[in-house]
C-alpha cells in the first residue's frame, strides 16, 4: 500500500503510529519513500501490509507512480487545518483513479483531528467528496492515535479476499510453492 | 493436511519485484490453478495483472502453517519449545552394491544386533540388485522380493519385528524403509516415493541403470527424506557423477507437502556414489593404493577422495555432512567371495564408493551420529562391502493448539523484527548542487553511504518514470549497485558530463539541470537524491541568434583594398558571424592547413582553455593560443552544439532538398542559401566554405574532411561511408560550395596574402639575382640552394593567391589578377636565374586548373539558359511555359522520361524558373514530395516545356540558335580568361606537363570519372521512340490533346533522353530518406 498527500500532513506519523505505536511531535520530513511492514489479523483473514510512505514535496511528485502503480491500496492524507492539502488530496485521488490499478482501494484520511479548533476542512465536505468517489473516509489523529488502526483495518476488510471456506486444499500447497522452491534456504 | 477449512490468510505483497518474479516463475499449471482459486473468491474480480503481485493462501483460521512467511517461521522455530515435544528416534542406514548377486536367505552380520544398536527405523539402499537383462524390459519383482526377505531376516531380532513402510525401485537401485514394531510412539505419515533415472543416452535413461530412488515421510512432525543413488562409474567420469547428483537433487518430486529433497528437515543420502581416489595425480599406482589401504593409513587416502574434494570446491553435496575420518578400508573392489582386492585384469584401484551423507535444514535440528559409517568386511557376496551408520534424530511433535495460540504473537514478533531489520544507511548529503557546469568539463561529487544497520545492505539506483533510466543523460552514477557489509561505508560518484548530444536538449539562457536519483535499499526504503546543476550556455549549446545578440557592437570596417589592411583582430568580424566562430576560423586560417595535424590527440584541458577564451573574448587572437587541431575541434564542437544546424532541414526537409537537388551547381546553391537561410547562417556557411576551400586548395587530402563538415552543417545522422556507397548528396553540395565560393569575406585577408606574395616574390627575385650576380661561379651550388628556398616560398605564396582567386569571386578578381600577373612577370625573371626549377611548372599547373574551372563555369552559365531564350517568339513562348504551372496536372500526369535537357540542366533551370515563375514555386511546394517525387515533378514539367519549345520551333521551321552568351559576370570572366591565356607562356605549359604530369593527370582523371559517372547514366537510358501518345494513359488523353492542340504540329518532335532513369532516382531519393 502507499501513502500519498501533501508534505507535512502526517503520512509518516500515521504509519509510525500504526506500526510502532509511536508519535514524534517533530517528525522528520521524508525524502524518499520509507518502507515498513505490518500484519493485521482479521477474523477471517490475515493481511500483511507492505507500506510505502512517500515524500510529499511537490518536486518528488513525478516519482509517485513508482509506488502507487503496484499498490492494491492507498491512503490519501490531508490536514484538516489546511485547505490546500485537501485540494492536493483530491488531485491525488484523481491521479490514482486514472493511473493506478483499477481495483485499488483508496482511503481518504483527514489527519490532525486533534487540532479541531484550527479546522478549516469540514468533516461533511470531505465525507461528501469521499462518498462521491467511493473512498473510505476517516478523520484521524496520529498524535492521539484516533482512528489510526481503524483506517488500516477498514482497508484490510475491503481488500479482495482469497479462497473462501472449503476451497480445494491443494491450493494451499501451490501457494507455498514459490517460497519452498527457493533453494537458498536449503543450502545455507 | 495443512489446509482444511475455515478462513484464509491473505498476504499482499506490494511492489516487491522479487515476488512478482517468483510468481512468474511458477509452472503454468500452478499459476492457472492459483488464479482459479483467487477468482473463485467472493470478493471483487481480480485481474491477472493484479494477481501476479499478490500471494494468497488459505488456512484454518489462526492456524500456523510452516513455509508461508519466512520471518514467522523463524520466530516459530525459535519458540518451538513452547509448543513442541521432542523424542529421539534411532535410524540405521545401510547401502550395499550387491553386484547383481542373488541374496542368501540371511546375511547375519549386516546389522549390529547389540542392544544399543537396535534401531527404530532401518533405511537400506541396494545397487545392482538386479542386473539380469530381463529386468530392463519387464518389471520382474522376483529378485526384489528375495532381497526384501533377506533384509528382513537379517535385521536384529528377525523378520517378525519389522514392517516395511515403503520401498522404491529403479531397476537395480532399490530403497526400503522398515520400522520396528516396538517403535509405537512414532507416527509415520505422508509417505511418498519418487525416482530419477540419469545417464547420458536416452536408452540408458530408459534402462535406468544409474539414478536415484527416494522416500519422503513425516515421523511425528519432522519431515525425513531417504535417497539411494547409483552414480556413473569410472575414475574419469567425475563430471558425470556430479551431474547425476544435480539431476537427482533437482528432479526428485514428491506428491506430498514436501515436494523436493531440500524441503525436508533431514535428508539421508546414501548409495554407490562411485567417487574414486585421485591416485594417479598423487603419483600412486594401484598397488601403492592397495598397500596403503591394507595398511590402514586411511587418512592419507581419504585426502585423495574425489567426493571429499568436490564437496569442498563445488556445489556437490553442499550442506551435507559426512565424518572427516574413515576407520574402514575402501569398500571397493574385492574379488567376490573374499576380502581380497580385485585381482582381475582390470585391477580396479580401491575406493570408498559407498557412502552415507546427511543434511539438516536448520542448525537447531539435533541429528547425532551414534555409530559412524563403517563397512562390514565379513560380507563377501559382492565386489563391494556394505556400509552402515547409526543415527539419533531428535524429532518434534507439534501441539497444534499451543502453536496456533502463539501464531498471532509470532506474526507480531516477525513484523517487529522485519521493521527492525530493515536496512539502514546514512547518506553524507541529501542533495547535490553542482553549481555552474560547462560543456565537456565533467564535474564529480561524491556521496558517502554508511551502513548503519545490522546486516549487509545492498543498494541499487532505481529506474525512474521520467526517462526509463536511473538518471538523466547528462549524469553518470558509479556504481549503480553495491553491497555494503555491516558497519562499512562506500562512496558513490555522481558526475555531470555535458557533451554534444546532451547539450542540444537544454533550453533557455542558462538552463538549470535537475534530476532526482532514487537510491533503493534491497528489502528496504528508497532515498531521493535531487541533483541540480546550472549549465553555462554562453558559447557551447547556444543558438546562432543568441550568439549574435551577445556580440559586442563594433563599427564594421569596410573592406579596405589598400595594402596591409589585414588584421587578425575581431574588428574584421562580419556583422552576421558570431565572433566566437569568427575567431576560431580566423585563427585556423592564419595558421593554415599545414599545421592541422588530424592525428593529434584531443586534450580536454586545452579545450577548456579555448572555451574560456571564447567566453571571455580574451585573447582575441587565438592563432597562437592552441594547436590547430584543438582549434579545429573546438570549431566543430561549437557548430555541432548550436541549437539548430547551420543548414536546417526546413519544413518537410525542404531546404535540404533544395541543396541536394542543386548539389553540383554552385550558383544555384548560393542562391538557395540566400533565399532559404537566415543571414547569420548564410554568413557562417560562407565563412566555413571559405576556410575549407583554402585548406583544400593547399592540401588536397583535406577533402576527406568534407563528409564530416557536411554532417555538422546539415546535421544528419553519421553514415558509414565506404568506397561502395556513393557520397551523400549533401557532401557533394558542400564540396561544390567550397569549390566555388562567392563571398567577399576573405578579401582583406586575401589582399594581405597577395601583398605578402608580392613582396616575397620581389624578395626572392632580389635574392636570386643577387646570388647570381654576386658570386656567379665560385659559389654556384650555395646560390642555387638559396634560390631554391626562396623559390619555394614564392611558390607557396603564388599558390595561395591562386587559391584565393578561386574563392574571391568576381568582384576583386581583376585586381587580384594584376597581382598575379605581376607575380608571373617577376617569376619569369626568377626563372632565368634559377635553372631547372619546378616552381614554374607548379604555377602553370595551378593556372591551368584555374583556367579550366573558369571554362567550366562558363559552360555552366550556358546551361542556365531559360527555356524561352533563343526561341523565335520569346514572349509568347515565355507565356506558354509560364502557363504550365497554372495547372497541377502538368506536373502530376505521367510523361515519358524525356527532355531535351540533362538532369543537371534541368536542376539549374528549375532553380531559375522557380524565381522567374512564382507560381511554379508554389505548385512545387504543394506537390513535392506529398503527391509526386521531385524528379517526376521536374520530368513532367520539362517534358511539357520541351513540347512547347519544339512546337514553336517547328512552327517557324527554324533551327535553334546557339545559346547566347549573356551576363556581365560572364564577360568579366572571359576577360580574365583571356588575360590568363595571354600571360601563359607556352614553354611553361610544357614544363607543367613534364614535371607535374602525374599529379595533374590523376586529379583530372578523378574529376572526369565523377563527372561522367553522373552524366552518363541518363544518356544510356534511351526512351523507346513510340511517340508521346503511347505513354499517356487513356484517361489523360483528352486533356493532353487539349494542350497539344494549342501547340500546332508536334510530329517532328525529336525525343531526347534526359534526367536520370527512374530507378536511379528512386535509389537516390530512397537513400536520402533513409539517411534522415
Amino acid at each position: 500500500m502507499v501513502l500519498l498527500g501533501e508534505s507535512a500532513v502526517g503520512k509518516s506519523s500515521l504509519v509510525l503510529r500504526f506500526v510502532k505505536g509511536q508519535f514524534h511531535e517533530y517528525q522528520e520530513s521524508t525524502i524518499g519513500a520509507a518502507f515498513l511492514t505490518q500484519t493485521v489479523c482479521l477474523e477471517e483473514a490475515t493481511v500483511k501490509f507492505e507500506i510505502w510512505d512517500t515524500a510529499g514535496q511537490e518536486r518528488y511528485h513525478s516519482l509517485a507512480p513508482m509506488y502507487y502503480r503496484g499498490s492494491q491500496a492507498a491512503i490519501v492524507v490531508y490536514d484538516i487545518t489546511n485547505q490546500e492539502s485537501f485540494q492536493k488530496a483530491k488531485n491525488w485521488v484523481k491521479e490514482l483513479q486514472r493511473q493506478a490499478s483499477p481495483n485499488i482501494v483508496i482511503a481518504l484520511a483527514g489527519n490532525k483531528a486533534d487540532m479541531a479548533n484550527k479546522r478549516v476542512v469540514e468533516y461533511e465536505e470531505a465525507n461528501a467528496y469521499a462518498e462521491e468517489n467511493a473512498l473510505l473516509f476517516m478523520e484521524t489523529s496520529a498524535k492521539t492515535s484516533m482512528n489510526v488502526n481503524d483506517v488500516f483495518m477498514a482497508i484490510a476488510k475491503k481488500l479482495p479476499v482469497g479462497p473462501t471456506q472449503g476451497q480445494d486444499s491443494q491450493g494451499t500447497v501451490d501457494m507455498n510453492q514459490p517460497q519452498q522452491q527457493s533453494k537458498g534456504s536449503c543450502c545455507k | 493436511m495443512q489446509s482444511e477449512e475455515n478462513g484464509l490468510c491473505v498476504y499482499i505483497q506490494y511492489i516487491e519485484e522479487s515476488v512478482r518474479r517468483k510468481t512468474h516463475n511458477l509452472p503454468t499449471a500452478m499459476r492457472k490453478r492459483w488464479r482459479g482459486v483467487t477468482t473463485a473468491a467472493k470478493g471483487p474480480m481480480i485481474s491477472d495483472n493484479r494477481a501476479v503481485s499478490m500471494t494468497f493462501y488459505s488456512q484454518r483460521g489462526g492456524c500456523y502453517v510452516e513455509g508461508r512467511d519466512l520471518k514467522v517461521d523463524e520466530v516459530m522455530r525459535e519458540w518451538q519449545n513452547k509448543y513442541c515435544t521432542f523424542d529421539d528416534v534411532k535410524i540405521c542406514v545401510s547401502t550395499f552394491n550387491v553386484n547383481g548377486k542373488s541374496p542368501p536367505s540371511i546375511i547375519p552380520t549386516w546389522f549390529s544386533s547389540e542392544p544399543n544398536d537396535i534401531c527404530d527405523f532401518y533405511a537400506i539402499g541396494l545397487q545392482e540388485m538386479d542386473l539380469s537383462v530381463g529386468t530392463y524390459i519387464i518389471d520382474n519383482t522376483k529378485k526384489m522380493d528375495e532381497w526384501i526377505d533377506t533384509i528382513k531376516s537379517s535385521l536384529p531380532g528377525g523378520r517378525s519385528q519389522y514392517h516395511v513402510i515403503t520401498s522404491m525401485r529403479l531397476v537395480g537401485i532399490f530403497v526400503i524403509v522398515l520400522r520396528s514394531l516396538k517403535a509405537t510412539k512414532f507416527q509415520v505419515s505422508q509417505v511418498y516415493t519418487d525416482y530419477v533415472a540419469t545417464g547420458i543416452s536416452v536408452l540408458m535413461n530408459k534402462l535406468g541403470n544409474k539414478g536415484g530412488t527416494a522416500i519422503s515421510m513425516k515421523i511425528n512432525d519432522t519431515f525425513v527424506c531417504f535417497v539411494n543413488s547409483h552414480f556413473a562409474a569410472g575414475t574419469s567420469e567425475l563430471e558425470r557423477r556430479n551431474q547425476d547428483f544435480r539431476d537427482i537433487y533437482n528432479q526428485i518430486t514428491f506428491k506430498g507437502p514436501k515436494v523436493s529433497i531440500y524441503d525436508h528437515d533431514v535428508v539421508f543420502w546414501f548409495g554407490d556414489l562411485n567417487y574414486r581416489l585421485n591416485s594417479d595425480s598423487a603419483g600412486l599406482t594401484g598397488d601403492d593404493v592397495r598397500r596403503v589401504a591394507t595398511g590402514g593409513q586411511f587418512d592419507s587416502l581419504l585426502k585423495l577422495c574425489q567426493l571429499k574434494e568436490q564437496m569442498q570446491i563445488s556445489d556437490i553435496f553442499k550442506g551435507f555432512n559426512e565424518p572427516e575420518v574413515f576407520k574402514f578400508r575402501p569398500t571397493y573392489k574385492y574379488d567376490v567371495g573374499t576380502s581380497n582386492w580385485d585381482t582381475s585384469e582390470k585391477g580396479r584401484v580401491p575406493a570408498w564408493t559407498d557412502r552415507i551423507l546427511t543434511f539438516k535444514k536448520y542448525p537447531a535440528i539435533n541429528l547425532d551420529l551414534v555409530k559412524p559409517m563403517e563397512s562390514v568386511e565379513t560380507i563377501s557376496i559382492s565386489d563391494h562391502k556394505p556400509v552402515r551408520a547409526l543415527f539419533k534424530l531428535n524429532i518434534k511433535s507439534i501441539d497444534e493448539k499451543k502453536a496456533n495460540k502463539l501464531y498471532e504473537e509470532a506474526i507480531r514478533e516477525a513484523d517487529r523484527r522485519a521493521n527492525d531489520e530493515l536496512p539502514q544507511i546514512q547518506l553524507s548529503v541529501t542533495e547535490i548542487d553542482f553549481g555552474d557546469v560547462n560543456y565537456l568539463d565533467p564535474r564529480t561529487k561524491f556521496i558517502t553511504v554508511q551502513n548503519t544497520g545490522k546486516s549487509t545492505v545492498r543498494f541499487q539506483f532505481r529506474i525512474t518514470p521520467a526517462g526509463q533510466t536511473i538518471c538523466a543523460n547528462w549524469l553518470q552514477v558509479t556504481p549503480t549497485h553495491y553491497d555494503i557489509p555491516e558497519g562499512n561505508s562506500m562512496q558513490i560518484s555522481i558526475t555531470v558530463s555535458i557533451n554534444t548530444k546532451t547539450v542540444r536538449d537544454f533550453n533557455g539562457n542558462n538552463p538549470v539541470l535537475q534530476d532526482i536519483l532514487v537510491l533503493h535499499l534491497q528489502n528496504g526504503r528508497d532515498y531521493f537524491i535531487p541533483v541540480v546543476a546550472k549549465y553555462n550556455k554562453k558559447v557551447f549549446g547556444n543558438s546562432l541568434d543568441e550568439l549574435l545578440r551577445n556580440k559586442p557592437q563594433k563599427t564594421e570596417n569596410l573592406i579596405d583594398f589598400g595594402d596591409d589592411s589585414f588584421d587578425s583582430s575581431i574588428d574584421d568580424c562580419p556583422k552576421d558571424v558570431p565572433k566566437e566562430i569568427y575567431r576560431l576560423v580566423n585563427a585556423l586560417r592564419h595558421r593554415g592547413p599545414g599545421q592541422l595535424n588530424m592525428s593529434d590527440h584531443s586534450d580536454n584541458a586545452i579545450f577548456t582553455k579555448i572555451r574560456i577564451a571564447l567566453e571571455t573574448g580574451e585573447p582575441s587572437d587565438l592563432s597562437n593560443f592552441a594547436s590547430s587541431f584543438m582549434l579545429y575541434s573546438a570549431l566543430i564542437r561549437l557548430l555541432d552544439t548550436l541549437e539548430d544546424p547551420i543548414i536546417p532541414s526546413g519544413m518537410e526537409g525542404m531546404i535540404h532538398y533544395e541543396f541536394i537537388s542543386h548539389a553540383r551547381d554552385a550558383r544555384a546553391l548560393w542562391k538557395t542559401a540566400e533565399s532559404f537561410l537566415p543571414k547569420g547562417n548564410r554568413s557562417v556557411l560562407e565563412l566555413v566554405c571559405l576556410m575549407l576551400r583554402e585548406f583544400i586548395s593547399q592540401n588536397y587530402s583535406f577533402r576527406d574532411q568534407l563528409p564530416l563538415w557536411s554532417q555538422i552543417l546539415f546535421r544528419y545522422p553519421p553514415q558509414v561511408v565506404n568506397l561502395q556507397t556513393s557520397l551523400d548528396p549533401r557532401v557533394v553540395a558542400l564540396q561544390t560550395l567550397c569549390e566555388y565560393g562567392r563571398d567577399a569575406l576573405g578579401m582583406s585577408w586575401l589582399l594581405k596574402k597577395v601583398n605578402d606574395a608580392k613582396s616575397q616574390i620581389q624578395q626572392s627575385f632580389k635574392e636570386a639575382t643577387e646570388n647570381v650576380d654576386a658570386d656567379p661561379k665560385t659559389n654556384n651550388i650555395e646560390a642555387e640552394e638559396k634560390t631554391d628556398e626562396s623559390a619555394e616560398k614564392s611558390k607557396t605564396s603564388m599558390a595561395s593567391i591562386i587559391g584565393g582567386l578561386k574563392i574571391g569571386g568576381n568582384v576583386a578578381s581583376t585586381k587580384l589578377f594584376e597581382y598575379a600577373n605581376y607575380g608571373t612577370e617577376k617569376l619569369k625573371e626568377v626563372k632565368q636565374a634559377v635553372i631547372e626549377n619546378t616552381l614554374i611548372g607548379d604555377l602553370n599547373k595551378e593556372q591551368n586548373e584555374f583556367e579550366k574551372q573558369l571554362k567550366d563555369e562558363k559552360e555552366k552559365d550556358n546551361e542556365y539558359e531559360l527555356p524561352w531564350n533563343g526561341l523565335p517568339d520569346e514572349v509568347s513562348a515565355k507565356k506558354q511555359i509560364m502557363n504550365l504551372s497554372m495547372d497541377t496536372r502538368n506536373f502530376l500526369r505521367d510523361s515519358p522520361a524525356n527532355s531535351e535537357y540533362t538532369y543537371d540542366q534541368q536542376q539549374a533551370m528549375a532553380a531559375i524558373l522557380i524565381k522567374e515563375d512564382p507560381n511554379l514555386a508554389k505548385v512545387r511546394f504543394q506537390l513535392v514530395p506529398k503527391q509526386i517525387k521531385e524528379n517526376k515533378f521536374w520530368q513532367n514539367y520539362f517534358y511539357r516545356v520541351g513540347l512547347i519549345r519544339q512546337s514553336i520551333l517547328a512552327q517557324k521551321d527554324r533551327q535553334t540558335p546557339e545559346p547566347s552568351v549573356s551576363g556581365n559576370e560572364k564577360e568579366e570572366k572571359e576577360k580574365i580568361e583571356e588575360n590568363a591565356i595571354v600571360e601563359q607562356p607556352k614553354e611553361n605549359v610544357e614544363a607543367a606537363k613534364n614535371t607535374n604530369a602525374e599529379d595533374t593527370q590523376e586529379e583530372n582523371k578523378k574529376d572526369d570519372e565523377k563527372e561522367t559517372d553522373v552524366d552518363q547514366n541518363p544518356i544510356t537510358t534511351e526512351q523507346p521512340t513510340g511517340g508521346t501518345e503511347n505513354t499517356i494513359t487513356s484517361a489523360d488523353e483528352e486533356w493532353e490533346k487539349e494542350i497539344l492542340a494549342d501547340l500546332n504540329d508536334y510530329e517532328d518532335v525529336v525525343e531526347k533522353t534526359g534526367g536520370k532513369d527512374d530507378d536511379a532516382w528512386e535509389a537516390e531519393i530512397q537513400e536520402l530518406l533513409l539517411s534522415e
